[in-house]
């Protein structure tokens, strides 16, 4: 579904060069629910940015279905950002003027898709999410967990093929920070959606199927949920602490 | 609730949740097209073209203050659309982050600032006749009311407006595409929160500005003078440049404000605030820059008119005798039973009736100039100039005072309260010659004596006079007259008739205040033309009498105390309405870029102060931290810029003659009582910021 290969990003600062990304490879199967976590610096961040179409990779290729995304021009890409991949970010990125169901709509009247079932979309997404209830009200009026459950709506309202998320709990309390996982769990379970997730949050990551670990620029390790979260979750802290010590720990 | 189902519905809808920043962008650009199309009708108008004649120095001035009105609104609309954009990046980076194409946000944008753009421009495109007719007519009723001062539109003032629009829409096309042009998503969504701080700087950066703004000052203006006098070469065309060390100063004593306050005394008291203001430094150096240099232009404009009247109120007040005039020899001027006949028509009894005669003499000095090649020229010269002059007896009669001018000598007639500084080239007279039959005569400075009415003549000894006078003929001889009446205030209808007889009866003396037949003597013995001739700004014209500039560059103009009092609102009419709105134009402009800047450091600064609330800061404190950041946007800027150009006046006023005349203390004083009124207006915009941003952060 989602492949990255060998790609290397970099950033000029005056005369200086970082070299933020130093040739990461992995996939991301149909239906899969992953994640990247990492020390601040590692490139979690940036590869996210790559893979969403925001800034462009030097070299190495990132492949979205059949699609070579850096062949792409700016308004293929703009097409891709819209009907292929969904976005939740740790702010919710909603937009204030609109109602939870306007937000929720937006990438449908984005891409003129505003058919008789855009509505009944939205609503069927309410519904599984649980925010039916505030469906009329303005992103001011909901709480943190409220918001980003519109934004995950928001994200799979075009059927993308993959919901690309960064640090989606990181502005939520713990009990919000569960409904949002439970909300990819859901979207990944009844809808099928195939979930990248980039997180400090080694409690959320302990969700996913997998979770790549990033130090430097390069992909560290991947680990594999066998099951038991609870486990995992033991796994992931385990090999954190092995690659960076005591700090990162979430 | 009706779902939007377009793109265009989407944003007719953030539209209509953001009409705040529209209205505040539209509104910026209205104001702007106003101010500046009715200024430019006003000043297109034939009564101002009439009053203020081509080529003059006045019409320059005007002009200059005209240019400065413009770049003020520039600024003032380009700041107002870079914070429209700003507002807009977060809703476009969402909208290109989900999908929508540049081009389809461009189409968007564009047509929203079409809208803003079309509508506020022929908005102010439209009230500016109405403003300008309105604010004349209001002048006219408040402040001085005469035939002259009937508005007439010139359609010519459209073109400024229409131009002016045509920047304004340019401006917020380019700043739009520029803003959709910006290939990163990330940039444009973190653009409206995004930090400029601003470095640290060590404690000599202020000081280094303030030295740099005294350096930039005084040796912007002192520059030409030690060049002329002390170097002796001609001032270097980047001289005006030295001012620019003014502006770095001013750059760098704010940059140092900002980042440290007005020292670290209270460091950990006010740590909240400064790092707060640092966080946000850059663009609010900036701003506050302009709003200085902006409070500095428009005390400029502000200043001009009080300085002018002022300085002229004195000067009639030091005048001794109700009228006086004085004409050449060989023109039919009317004579005492003529000006008596003539004011008995009006009613008026002339009294102390007194007149004397003149001869015209040639000087001699030094011509002091400079070279093509910049080398400076200091040549003898016989005949450099020509003057006028009295018989000590003559004085004694039209003064009444007592001077006794010794063979050989002369005496110069001055104002009170002018200094020595300003003569010192007339006290350095060797040599008189008659410019007819070229007998000269050896001379030396006496003394001076105070009588305003004679400004600038000279008194010789009576039998100097008299040989002198020997074969002049009547062009180069004069006829003064002076004399009261019994009602100077009632006799103003005859002292029209007079200044208008005077000017009909002149057939010889069409010139400027400065024509000197020993000039283009000059100027003819080297086979060239005498500018004073052929120069168009040097002419006088007849038929513009009523105009400030014939009343002020006529070189026969009388001294007419009823007309100079009455018409002095009259002359200053044109320029004081001008001033008066450039000066609107700028504060205007101070005020909203203050305002929006302190609005927008509360709403970047909302998530600190709900911390700061969370940590224990009670409200007392988080008011202190808001109004120490909001006065210092306000308070700083606009003192610099005060401070700063009321220096440089009274370093001008100063430089003029060596000293502060006391007409010019008058209008400074003047200006200090306008820098108090003006100072209470911004202060009070300063507490209705301060309640705005207390009710944005909920303190």
């Amino acid at each position: 579904m989602l492949n990255i290969d060998n790609l290397h990003k970099s950033y000029q600062v005056g005369s200086q060069k970082y070299e933020v990304l130093k040739g990461v490879t992995f996939s991301v199967k149909r239906g899969e629910f992953v994640a990247v976590m990492g020390p601040s610096g590692s490139g979690k961040t940036t590869l996210l940015n790559c893979i969403s179409c925001y800034i462009p990779s030097d070299s190495g290729s990132i492949t979205l279905g059949d699609i070579e995304l850096a062949r792409l021009g700016e308004e293929e890409l703009a097409k891709v950002r819209n009907k292929k991949l969904g976005f939740v970010f740790q702010d919710f990125m909603l937009l204030d003027g609109l109602s939870v169901r306007d937000n929720i709509m937006l990438p449908r009247i984005i891409g003129g898709k505003v058919g008789g079932d855009m509505l009944e979309s939205a609503d069927r997404l309410c519904q599984i999410f649980g925010i039916s209830h505030i469906r009329d009200k303005y992103p001011a009026e909901l709480s943190g967990g409220e918001r980003q459950r519109t934004a995950v709506a928001r994200a799979l309202i075009n059927n993308p093929l993959v919901i690309l998320a960064d640090e989606p709990t990181g502005n939520l309390d713990s009990k919000s920070s569960r409904a949002v996982i439970d909300t990819f769990g859901e979207a990944k379970n009844s809808l099928g959606a195939t979930i990248f997730m980039v997180t400090h949050d080694s409690y959320a990551a302990s969700f996913c199927d997998r979770v790549v670990i990033m130090k430097d620029g390069v992909v560290h390790s991947i680990l594999e949920n066998s099951g038991d979260r609870r486990a995992f979750q033991d796994a992931l802290l385990d090999g954190i602490r092995a690659m960076s010590g005591e700090e990162e720990v979430a | 609730m009706e779902a939007v189902k377009s793109l265009s519905g989407v944003y007719g809808t953030l539209r209509r949740k953001n009409l705040k920043q529209y209205l505040l962008l539209a509104g910026c650009v209205f104001f702007s097209v106003l101010l500046i199309t009715s200024l430019a009708v006003m000043i297109q108008s034939n009564t101002v073209q009439t009053i203020l004649p081509e080529g003059g120095d006045s019409r320059k001035q005007m002009y200059a203050v005209f240019a400065l009105a413009i770049v003020g609104c520039g600024i003032f609309t380009t700041y107002a659309s870079s914070l429209f954009f700003r507002s807009k990046s977060r809703e476009s980076g969402i909208l290109m982050a989900l999908g929508t194409t540049k081009r389809r946000l461009g189409g968007l944008l564009l047509g929203d600032v079409a809208l803003i753009a079309l509508v506020s421009t022929l908005g102010g495109l439209l009230l500016a006749t109405p403003l300008a007719a309105g604010l004349w007519q209001i002048f006219r009723l408040l402040v001085v009311d005469t035939a002259e001062m009937a508005f007439s539109i010139s359609g010519s003032g459209y073109l400024w407006g229409i131009a002016f629009s045509v920047f304004c829409l340019a401006m917020l096309f380019l700043m739009a595409l520029r803003f959709v042009r910006r290939s990163n998503i990330i940039d444009v969504v973190n653009e409206q929160r995004k930090s400029e701080p601003i470095r640290d700087v060590k404690s000599w950066y202020g000081w280094c500005g303030i030295a740099l703004m005294l350096a930039g000052g005084f040796g912007g203006y002192f520059l030409p003078t030690f060049c002329v006098r002390v170097l002796k070469v001609f001032p270097p065309f980047w001289g005006g440049a030295v001012y620019g060390l003014a502006v770095i100063g001013l750059y760098m004593l704010l940059v140092y404000v900002v980042v440290h306050g007005f020292g670290r005394k209270n460091y950990y008291k006010n740590i909240i605030t400064h790092s707060m203001m640092k966080f946000q430094g850059r663009q609010t150096v900036r701003n506050m820059c302009v709003i200085a240099m902006l409070t500095a232009g428009a005390y400029f404009a502000l200043f001009y008119l009080p300085m002018l009247t002022a300085g002229s109120l004195y000067t009639v007040s030091q005048y001794e005798k109700d009228y006086s005039f004085h004409m050449r020899a060989d023109e039919d001027m009317p004579g005492r039973d003529e000006i008596t006949e003539m004011a008995a028509g009006d009613g008026i009894a002339v009294l102390n009736y007194n007149e004397a005669a003149v001869l015209t003499l040639a000087t001699d000095g030094y011509d002091r100039d400079f070279a093509d090649d910049g080398s400076y020229i200091n040549e003898y010269n016989e005949l450099i100039a020509e003057e006028n002059f009295l018989s000590e007896s003559d004085f004694r009669r039209l003064s009444g005072q007592e001077l006794d001018v010794a063979p050989g000598g002369y005496a110069i007639i001055r104002s009170a309260g002018d200094t020595d500084s300003v003569y010192s080239y007339i006290t350095e007279l060797t040599l008189l010659t008659n410019p007819v039959t070229m007998e000269a005569l050896p001379t030396a400075y006496q003394e001076s004596v105070v009588y305003p009415q004679l400004y600038h003549w000279f008194v010789l000894d009576d039998g100097d006079y008299a040989a002198l006078a020997r074969g002049l003929t009547d062009d180069w001889r004069e006829r003064y007259v002076q004399f009261d009446v019994d009602d100077v205030d009632g006799s103003y209808p005859f002292a029209k008739r007079l200044q208008n007889e005077l000017i009909d009866r002149s057939k010889y003396s069409a010139v400027f205040e400065n024509y000197d037949r020993m000039e283009k003597r000059a100027a003819n013995l080297k086979g060239e033309e005498y500018r004073g001739d052929v120069a168009p700004e040097l002419q006088v014209d007849y038929s513009q009498r009523d105009s400030s500039d014939f009343y002020r560059y006529w070189k026969y103009t009388p001294k007419i105390r009823v007309i100079e009092k009455n018409d002095m609102l009259r002359n200053s009419a044109v320029y004081l309405m001008i001033f008066a709105f450039v000066a609107i134009v700028c504060f205007a402009a101070i005020l909203v870029i203050a305002y929006t800047r302190c609005m927008t450091i509360a709403l970047n600064n909302r998530q600190v102060y709900d911390d700061l609330a969370h940590l224990g800061a009670n409200r007392a404190y988080l008011y202190r931290s808001v109004r120490q950041q909001i006065s210092k946007v306000f308070a700083v800027p606009v003192t610099i810029g005060t401070v700063a150009i009321f220096a440089l006046f009274t370093l001008i006023m100063f430089g003029n003659s060596g000293a502060i005349e006391p007409g010019e203390l008058l209008g400074l004083g003047i200006d200090v009582g306008l820098i108090a009124a003006i100072s209470l207006l911004v202060w009070g915009v300063y507490r209705f910021t301060l309640k705005k941003v207390c009710r944005a952060l909920g303190i």
